[in-house]
């Protein structure tokens, strides 16, 4: 059912309409009724003409009686003439019976039209209003054209049943009509009973706290999670403010209800750091506070969206907890199994045969993969988690550079692979973590080594605008078409990667790129399957909290032309 | 002469594996496996280094840093601090008090231990 039709309906004129026609049929019922004894008693009528008028006025009542009682006739469209008929016949009876005095009758409800017309409506005003104009028109012109007595008469008390059956016809329609909004109203009454018994249901059982706030901020309607959780009365709390009830606190600054009045269509505020210090526990809240604007963008009010979230809150801390406690114990081992295999292989006095030295070497590095790996996946949880914290200093990105080629040159003279690093810097100094700047610069040589089987690698580095960049280049096996938009996913490994002896876990990629972004830069890439790959790291000279590369434009255009020339 | 190196931690295994890693390449090598040890045996030995684990029993590796440090015996040797899991805030605050790196050892390499131990015995 629309807003609007249930507007109309519930209008309070039309209720008042109602009360007002009431009052009016009581009024005539009654006032005919008393004119009916009086005229019976005071005139000088014959005692059969009285007997006969108590006996249709009793009649009437009876019948008025049962058509109110039943009333599937009482609105039956077919009958709705019926009880005109009835009425018209009673009183011209009545009439007749009275003889002369019967036209104080006429007159009398001639008065009755024009009062009840004008209190309905104009038209039936004018229509009343002629009614009793060709009345007073009739009841004159006898007098005017000294016209016979008899006929006069005839006309007079014609013209009067005639203009009975139009008022009460006139009352008859007006009735349905009131009846039939009445019984519409009634339905709409019972549906919106009934949706709002639907919707109260629908919003007690669940398990997030709903509020429903007005223009002003007052509660339009809680429910049962908002009233268990902040221990309010439900009902007791319609149109009051909840800041006066509810306290709840937040680390991005203090949470106010009346928050809920400035929203601007459209946006929706959300508070993820929302608190209600308990006296046995601490809640934990995800808020969202919903304008709600009707078509021509009038605020209509707010809906205040409460997710208790301190479980989640506690298995996401008990699951970081158990990762860096799992990765910490499983790493202490691994340090000293690292350690012997290192000291071992580099202890001069210490020979061994061919063999047992190609084995401890593999050993060893697997070893090392191993720590690499339990290093990732500590760097993941804590970046996923949002507690990865920086240590930002200044850093010589191609000292660093220098370092991690120093750390590969084993690997990278095994494979016979020619690398080279261009730059016009003596020295690229940046403001950033340093650790997290290696990490990414170690995932992404290591990649680069690890799918080069021949050929070189080039690395260039440059200033440009208010970044750094490092590209590094590969001639390695390149990444196919449809693997280009996975190789950031976590775990996402080259589909053939277990055939090929290239090892890893498939966080690399993911780390490097994680790291980047919460160093305010980014990675791009491009490649071709079987010619190699080009990957471009760029940071900005001075990590900022709010400056982000990736807003750049300029910067996005430098990575564009410098991956195209590749 | 060669460099000497004290090595202060509560792990035996870790004790042992410095001391055979370190003597190998040469170094002298030191252990002490508490605070209580470390800070009597500093001064007596005069280490040219020492890695300091910073999660012991009875005193916390950052207040023995602090207190070597005020050792003016002692005061100019290199300080590296371990500790078994990264956290920023230790590390800033341990380079603050004046201690010359910093090693996580479930991420560090023994090749990137001796790297840094080199380095900081080489610079100046």
């Amino acid at each position: 059912m629309s807003n609007d039709k249930v507007r109309e309906v519930m209008s309070d004129g039309f209720l008042q309409d109602i009360k007002k026609a009431q009052y009016i049929s009581a009024a005539t019922a009654a006032s005919s009724v008393i004119l009916t004894i009086l005229v019976v008693t005071i005139t000088p009528i014959s005692a059969e003409a009285v007997r006969n008028v108590w006996l249709i006025g009793a009649l009437t009542i009876i019948f008025t009686a049962i058509y109110y009682l039943v009333p599937g006739i009482y609105f039956d469209k077919r009958l709705t003439l019926f009880p005109d008929v009835v009425y018209t016949v009673a009183i011209v009876t009545i009439m007749k019976n009275l003889g002369e005095w019967g036209y104080l009758y006429i007159i009398f409800f001639l008065i009755i039209i024009a009062l009840n017309s004008f209190v309905y409506n104009l038209k039936n005003f004018i229509l009343s209003t002629i009614v009793i104009l060709f009345g007073v028109l009739f009841s004159l012109l006898p007098i005017a054209i000294s016209l016979n007595v008899f006929f006069y008469k005839l006309a007079f008390e014609l013209y009067g049943v005639v203009a009975l059956a139009i008022v009460l016809r006139l009352f008859a329609t007006e009735a349905l009509r009131y009846k039939a909004k009445k019984d519409e109203l009634e339905t709409l009454n019972r549906h919106l009973a009934l949706e709002k018994y639907e919707i109260t249901n629908l919003f007690d059982s669940i398990s997030d706290i709903i509020i429903s706030l007005d223009t002003k901020g007052r509660v339009i309607l809680l429910n049962e999670k908002a009233a268990s959780v902040f221990s309010l009365d439900k009902k007791k709390m319609v149109g009051k403010k909840l800041e006066n009830y509810v306290n709840l606190v937040g680390q991005k600054g203090p949470f106010n209800f009346s928050e809920a009045i400035s929203c601007q269509r459209g946006k929706s505020l959300f508070r993820n750091d929302l608190e209600l210090i308990g006296e046995k526990e601490t809640k934990s809240f995800f808020c969202t506070i919903t304008p709600l604007h009707d078509e021509n963008e009038v605020f209509q009010g707010s809906i205040i969206f409460m997710h208790d979230a301190t479980k989640e809150e506690e298995l996401e801390k008990k699951k970081e907890e158990f990762t860096a406690i799992a990765s910490h114990e499983l790493r202490t081992p691994l340090a000293v199994i690292e350690g012997y295999l290192h000291f071992l292989l580099t202890n001069n006095d210490l020979k061994y045969d061919g063999e047992t030295k190609k084995y401890l070497n593999i050993i060893h590095e697997s070893a090392l993969e191993l720590i690499k790996l339990s290093k990732d996946i500590l760097l993941t949880t804590k970046s996923e988690a949002g507690t990865l914290e920086l240590t930002i200093e200044k850093t010589d990105l191609l000292k660093l550079l220098k370092e991690v080629m120093k750390e590969y040159s084993s690997k990278i003279n095994d494979k016979g692979l020619k690398v080279t690093i261009t730059t016009k810097e003596k020295a690229l100094e940046i403001k950033t973590d340093k650790a997290k700047l290696k990490e990414i610069v170690i995932n992404l040589l290591d990649n680069a080594i690890k799918f080069t089987e021949k050929g070189s690698i080039t690395i260039s580095l440059f200033k440009t605008g208010g970044e750094a960049v490092l590209s590094i280049k590969d001639t390695g096996i390149g990444i196919a078409p449809e693997a280009q938009k996975l190789i950031f996913q976590k775990f996402y490994r080259a589909e053939d990667w277990q055939t090929r002896a290239t090892g890893g876990s498939g966080l690399g990629l993911y780390v490097c790129k994680s790291l980047a972004e919460r160093l305010g830069g980014q990675i791009n890439f491009q490649s071709k399957k079987g010619e190699g790959s080009v990957f471009v790291l760029s940071l900005p000279l001075a990590f900022s909290k709010k400056k982000r590369l990736a807003s750049n434009k300029k910067s996005n255009n430098i990575l564009e032309s410098l991956l195209k020339n590749f | 002469m060669n460099p000497k190196i004290m090595i202060v931690d509560d792990d035996q295994k870790l004790c042992d594996l410095y001391r055979a890693v370190f003597t190998a390449q040469g170094y002298k090598v030191c252990v002490a496996q508490n605070g209580e040890e470390a800070l009597t045996k500093v001064t007596e030995e005069k280490p040219d280094l020492v890695l300091l684990d910073i999660m012991m029993p009875n005193i916390h590796g950052l207040h023995i840093l602090d207190i070597m440090k005020a050792t003016p015996e002692v005061s100019n040797t290199k300080i590296i601090m371990l500790t078994a899991l990264s956290d920023e805030q230790t590390k800033e605050k341990a380079m603050a008090y004046g201690a010359t790196d910093f090693i996580v050892k479930s991420e560090t390499t023994m090749g990137e231990v001796l790297e840094r131990v080199q380095k900081a015995l080489t610079r100046g």
